[in-house]
């Protein structure tokens, strides 16, 4: 496996650069971008038979830039939150580790029908049991039930891509 | 990877998930649970991967009230965006007829050569001969026993065939075209390709092989769903562009307009009045505002800048 990411580093990884330097426009931002692209590829866990690389890289390339545009958005919404309203502060490590954890969130939750979502939200986030939120809803027991299994097989479904 | 979790069994792991998270467990549920997990190794690898996104959520929810709040944000965020996108769109399509082709996205990404507006590119090919790109144009270059192929997704090109090398073939979704020592031009748009042959001829096929016929010098077809037709004479030289000019002998004003429009950012409306007119001339691509300056003295037609990005040309009026 190691050695298959080798072969693509070293035929490919000029023409990523290339490519992502005409993609954003600047030599630095798609130097780091590359670089990033091949340590998610020696990190993965499983590795599929790949067929045609750089439309295979280019996809990572997109998958982490759109990574970059989702932690950036999560980030902001998540200062503007604490400086807005009177929460408590937790420490700057406990934010750095519930950011994260929120963009991850963000995107699993993409996708996911509103209703299912916030059926999902407020069992994991608020605590509430399926009849409280069925009540909250508006809707049947059997129709939270079925939201929640949708949820995670959604969720499964993009943990396994 | 890990033991082999099938659909069954991961269905199994969401329904107990589902029956766990209710709040409300009894210790008979409990207990039924408990002897699922021990029956088979797949099932507590399968119950694994699905708790391993509890862990995000209970890290949130030590911060639950603002982590909402977040989410929220960054949702309503992407939904004003999008919004403001289509509504933009549907405004600009609703007042002029306008048909916005939306690019596609996924060639742009992952083309080995993608050209931005106005900017266009001659590649050298290894063979000998040269492809001219022009803007908005995107494609792939695969070298085949045959020699070389250029898989056009989007846009234009001219393919000039020269040296010994192998003869430089293009294909569409549409249709396949292969050379004899020639220049032609090949056109891709959404539901058809075109093709301008300038020098020699070019056997061409559409896309499931069921038709092929030979394309002499000066022939113009178009190939769509399966077939080849003869275009009419548009009156514009199909590879001025290479030299950076757009030539018109007695064209429709509506063909000039879509190649300066090309080359623009933003958008070129006009009405059907104004794309009747004709007209003759040679127009410069590199600065397509002098070139509609000079469209506006020669022709009863005026332009109105409705916004910075949309231009709006239509009949004089008549007073």
């Amino acid at each position: 496996m190691t050695s298959s990411i080798n072969a693509i580093y070293v035929e490919h990884h000029s023409w990523l650069r290339r490519f992502l330097c005409r993609r954003t426009g600047c030599m630095h931002l798609a130097a780091d971008i590359t670089q990033d692209v091949f340590v998610r590829l020696l990190t993965r866990d499983s590795f599929p038979e790949i067929r045609e690389p750089r439309a295979f890289l280019a996809r990572i390339a997109h998958g982490l830039v759109a990574d970059q545009w989702r932690r950036a958005a999560v980030e902001r919404a998540w200062l503007q939150t604490m400086a807005s309203l009177d929460f408590a502060v937790p420490s700057p490590d406990e934010q750095a580790e519930i950011v994260e954890a929120l963009v991850r969130i963000d995107a699993l939750l993409g996708g996911l029908k509103p209703r299912a979502r916030e059926a999902f939200l407020l069992s994991r986030l608020d605590g509430l049991t399926y009849p409280q939120i069925a009540e909250r809803l508006s809707v049947s027991l059997s129709t939270v039930e079925k939201d929640m299994a949708l949820a995670m097989r959604h969720f499964y479904r993009l943990l396994i891509d | 990877m890990d033991d082999k979790i099938t659909d069954t069994v991961f269905e199994e792991a969401i329904q107990w998930a589902v029956v766990l998270g209710s709040g409300t467990v009894s210790p008979a549920q409990q207990a039924a649970f408990t002897a699922w997990l021990q029956r088979a190794p797949a099932h507590e690898t399968a119950w694994r991967r699905l708790q391993e996104i509890d862990g995000d959520f209970n890290l949130a929810r030590t911060a639950a009230e603002p982590a909402k709040a977040t989410l929220a944000a960054v949702r309503r965020g992407r939904r004003r965006k999008r919004r403001a996108a289509l509504g933009g769109l549907s405004a600009i399509a609703l007042l002029f007829g306008v048909a916005l082709a939306i690019s596609d996205y996924r060639y742009q990404w992952t083309a080995d050569v993608a050209t931005g507006t106005a900017e266009r590119r001659t590649l050298e090919m290894a063979g000998g001969g040269r492809v001219h790109v022009n803007g908005r144009t995107s494609l792939d270059i695969e070298s085949t026993a045959q020699g070389t192929m250029v898989r056009v997704h989007k846009g234009a090109i001219v393919v000039q065939s020269g040296g010994t090398g192998a003869p430089i073939g293009v294909s569409t979704a549409h249709g396949t075209f292969r050379p004899v020592g020639t220049r032609y031009v090949v056109t891709r748009d959404d539901g058809a390709t075109d093709l301008s042959v300038i020098a020699g001829t070019v056997s061409t096929s559409s896309a499931d092989g069921g038709v092929t016929k030979r394309i002499g010098a000066g022939a113009e077809v178009r190939i769509a769903d399966g077939d080849i037709q003869r275009l009419p004479a548009t009156g514009l030289r199909a590879d001025a562009w290479v030299e950076g000019i757009i030539e018109a002998d007695d064209a429709p004003l509506s063909a000039v307009l879509d190649s300066l429009a090309a080359q623009r950012r933003g958008w070129l409306l006009f009405d059907d009045e104004v794309a009747a007119l004709r007209v003759s001339g040679v127009f410069r691509l590199d600065d397509t505002d002098r070139a509609l300056a000079v469209l506006e003295r020669v022709l009863p037609i005026e332009l109105e800048q409705v916004t910075d990005w949309i231009v709006r040309v239509r009949l004089e009026d008549a007073k």
